[in-house]
């Protein structure tokens, strides 16, 4: 009898241990450590599935991925209009709006809370979540988190006779698509950019890219100018990546081609007019068909339809002799000026925080169907 | 006698003192908080607060008339709690210890140790002429500047040829700074420079050949400590010609002379972008090791020096240079900025020049 019991105590006990190892191996969050991220900056926020935040780190050259634990489902945000958003902001974190800045905003698809990151005078990060009209701080000293360090081209020498570190990557946008996190940064030398590629959960592999793109009107390739604001675009079941470049033509690249080392020639779309530089881009289903929309640092959000996209073939390649004209793919100028942040809130609003006509920073959702 | 009077003064003694407790005890209740302190480091950073209180419920701090709480946590340490904010306290400003949104009491901060004024240490390119399609400059800093807003700002920029302010800088979401965030990179609109670009057409270069600009740098801008500049910086130059030739390592000079124990210079003939030159060139010794040197920018970015720790020996060496090296238009050392690549002419990919020299 004792030994019928002990056999069914240890097959519990390897069943039990069994199962648990199988569910951490399928687990995203498997390789992840507890502690401080040690997180010297925040430049761009995603979030992936299962509540996981992506975090660009401009600093440390790193992306971070944060466990929120955040995944109680919710259907409808609801309405959101805060003003003087930045002071709100500046209270919560004891100091006046002068002393901060708000570098990114992005909405955990799962629970519709909107996260912020926040720097401070001297740079010190912070990361907060909107919770009923409240913020509460997301500690970055005490997370479940994983990272990876972001490989830069290799130079003679990296250091200068200080041993400083001159070359510095800004990561200008992340996100992450299926199984891959995928990274834009700009050079702080160099006119150039740089296009990342990395599987999540994280190893040591990632994919570096060149991307080409073919400027209208001077007929002319152009190796290195840098992408601002992306997303990922479906045409016939094939994915390309949709690039709005800082000066500021909209490029398409197909994404199974973005591997190690490979240099893809994109097809420019449009031209979308200059002293301009795309801010955010994000994508949603209207009439059954997805429509595009791009906040911009000194023009209004831009509309432009999935249709529109698609049926233009050709890539833009003849000079635009009408001054102030655009070219190629079409778009509506929406009337929401000094977007400075924008993302999905749920299946019928977005949320932005622009600068409204008294100068006043606010933070508002907006029916995706009065977009 | 003595005996009575001694237990009615023990008596008196201890009504006394129970009636002091009481008072404190009195006190403490309606005040709440007591012996409030806050924790500063050396320099004035005000990294907490502490006071004596039964509890921390329906206790919250905030700055002063700001209903607002500040987020951060209480640590308690038998009756002293300590409250420490996510960011530290604002050096200047008042804050209030609320309880159930009464104030019960009020604190304010030290200013912070007043520190040397950050300066402007250099405005790159250096010299006074720059090309019509200069396409960045570098702000470089003594110290590390402030992390907020938007430096442009402070920046303003005035074409004294026809006396009118000009944007001539590309706006950023994300700025480009260097990791201590002492020099900052300001690109002229690229989409400006090139020429028959929807940008360029609709707004022009951003600079216009045989005219004079002079920028401004506000000292209102302030290091990462809240100091402010220690006065306002100006630089004037005038724009030539546009420069559509790439630098080539066939104009440079390496001149080496036993008058500076053969420390070596290397003139470009033309003044090439100073960051970028401090990290794309190197020499090394026949065996192809590195020579431990210090480099100096010298005569505006025209040419650098460099100082060698033990004086080099006779012999074969190579100046390695990363063909990433730009002048102030963006030509690098194999292809133009506004390069069409549609031409026939072939196309030199080397990431590496070399030019090799000799010391006797």
């Amino acid at each position: 009898m004792k030994k019928i019991l002990f056999s069914f105590i240890l097959c519990g006990i390897v069943l039990l241990a069994l199962s648990a190892v199988k569910k951490s191996d399928n687990s995203l969050t498997a390789n992840f450590i507890e502690g401080d991220t040690q997180i010297a900056s925040i430049n761009q926020l995603a979030f992936g599935p299962e509540g996981i935040l992506f975090i660009g780190d401009s600093k440390n050259a790193a992306i971070y991925a944060i466990d929120t634990k955040d995944v109680t489902p919710k259907e409808n945000a609801g309405d959101i209009n805060i003003s003087s958003f930045d002071t709100k902001i500046a209270a919560s974190l004891g100091t006046t709006a002068d002393n901060i800045k708000i570098t990114d905003m992005a909405v955990n698809p799962i629970s519709k809370t909107i996260y912020f990151s926040v720097n401070v005078t001297d740079g010190t990060p912070v990361l907060l979540k909107l919770n009923r009209g409240d913020f509460e701080n997301v500690s970055l000293t005490k997370a479940s988190y994983s990272k990876i360090k972001l490989n830069n081209a290799i130079g003679i020498n990296d250091k200068d006779n200080k041993g400083r570190t001159l070359r510095h990557w800004a990561i200008s946008d992340i996100m992450y698509h299926k199984g891959k996190v995928m990274v834009s940064g700009l050079s702080n030398k160099e006119f150039r950019s740089t296009f990342r590629s990395i599987p999540f959960p994280f190893s040591d592999k990632q994919d570096y890219a060149s991307l080409e793109i073919w400027h209208a009107a001077h007929g002319r390739f152009e190796t290195y100018a840098p992408i601002k604001a992306f997303n990922v675009i479906d045409i016939d079941n094939e994915d390309y990546l949709i690039a709005g470049y800082t000066c500021t033509p909209l490029v398409l690249f197909p994404l199974k081609d973005l591997t190690e080392n490979k240099h893809i020639k994109g097809r420019t779309v449009a031209e979308l007019g200059g002293g301009n530089s795309p801010l955010d881009m994000i994508v949603f289903e209207k009439d059954g068909k997805p429509k595009f929309f791009m906040s911009n640092s000194s023009r209004p959000v831009m509309r432009i339809d999935y249709d529109d996209i698609v049926n233009f073939k050709e890539s833009l390649t003849e000079e635009v002799k009408e001054f102030a004209a655009t070219d190629g793919v079409i778009y509506d100028n929406l009337p929401f000026v000094y977007v400075k942040q924008m993302d999905n809130l749920d299946n019928e609003n977005v949320v932005f925080l622009h600068i409204n006509s008294e100068g006043n920073l606010v933070l508002r959702n907006r029916a995706k169907k009065w977009m | 006698m003595d005996v009575i009077q001694c237990k009615y003064f023990k008596k008196t003694r201890y009504c006394l003192v129970f009636f002091c407790f009481l008072l404190v005890l009195n006190c403490e209740t309606k005040q709440g908080i007591s012996n409030l302190k806050v924790n500063y480091k050396e320099d004035n950073t005000a990294l907490s607060v502490s006071f004596i209180a039964n509890n921390t419920e329906d206790l919250s701090i905030h700055l002063k008339d700001n209903s607002t709480a500040i987020l951060g946590s209480f640590y308690s340490d038998k009756k002293t709690k300590t409250f420490t904010p996510i960011i530290p306290f604002t050096n200047g400003e008042t804050y209030a210890i609320k309880k159930n949104k009464s104030i019960v009491l009020s604190f304010a901060i030290k200013s912070k140790v007043k520190t040397e004024a950050p300066q402007l240490l250099n405005i790159y390119p250096t010299v006074n002429e720059v090309p019509e399609n200069l396409l960045k400059m570098y702000f470089e800093f003594s110290k590390p500047m402030q992390e907020v807003g938007s430096t442009l700002d402070f920046i303003q920029v005035f074409n004294k040829t026809t006396n009118k302010k000009v944007d001539i800088f590309l706006e950023l979401e994300t700025e480009l700074w260097n990791k201590s965030h002492t020099i900052l990179t300001l690109w002229l609109d690229p989409g400006r420079i090139k020429k028959d670009l929807i940008p360029n057409k609709e707004k022009g270069l951003p600079i216009v050949k045989g005219h004079e600009y002079e920028i401004k740098i506000n000292a209102l801008f302030r290091d990462a400590n809240g100091s402010n500049l220690d006065k306002d910086y100006l630089k004037t130059f005038t724009v030539i010609e546009a420069d559509k030739n790439k630098p080539s390592i066939d104009n440079w000079n390496v001149i080496t002379s036993i008058a500076t124990n053969h420390d070596i210079k290397i003139e470009f003939n033309e003044p090439l972008d100073a960051i970028l030159l401090q990290e794309t060139i190197k020499i090394y010794d026949v065996s192809n090791n590195v020579i431990d040197a210090k480099m100096m920018l010298s005569n505006n970015q025209k040419s650098i020096e460099l100082k060698h720790t033990n004086g080099l020996k006779g012999g074969k060496y190579k100046v390695r240079i990363e063909s990433r090296l730009e002048d102030l238009a963006g030509n690098n050392l194999n292809r133009l900025f506004d390069e069409d690549l549609q031409s026939n002419k072939p196309k030199d990919t080397s990431a590496i020049k070399e030019i090799s020299f000799i010391i006797k």
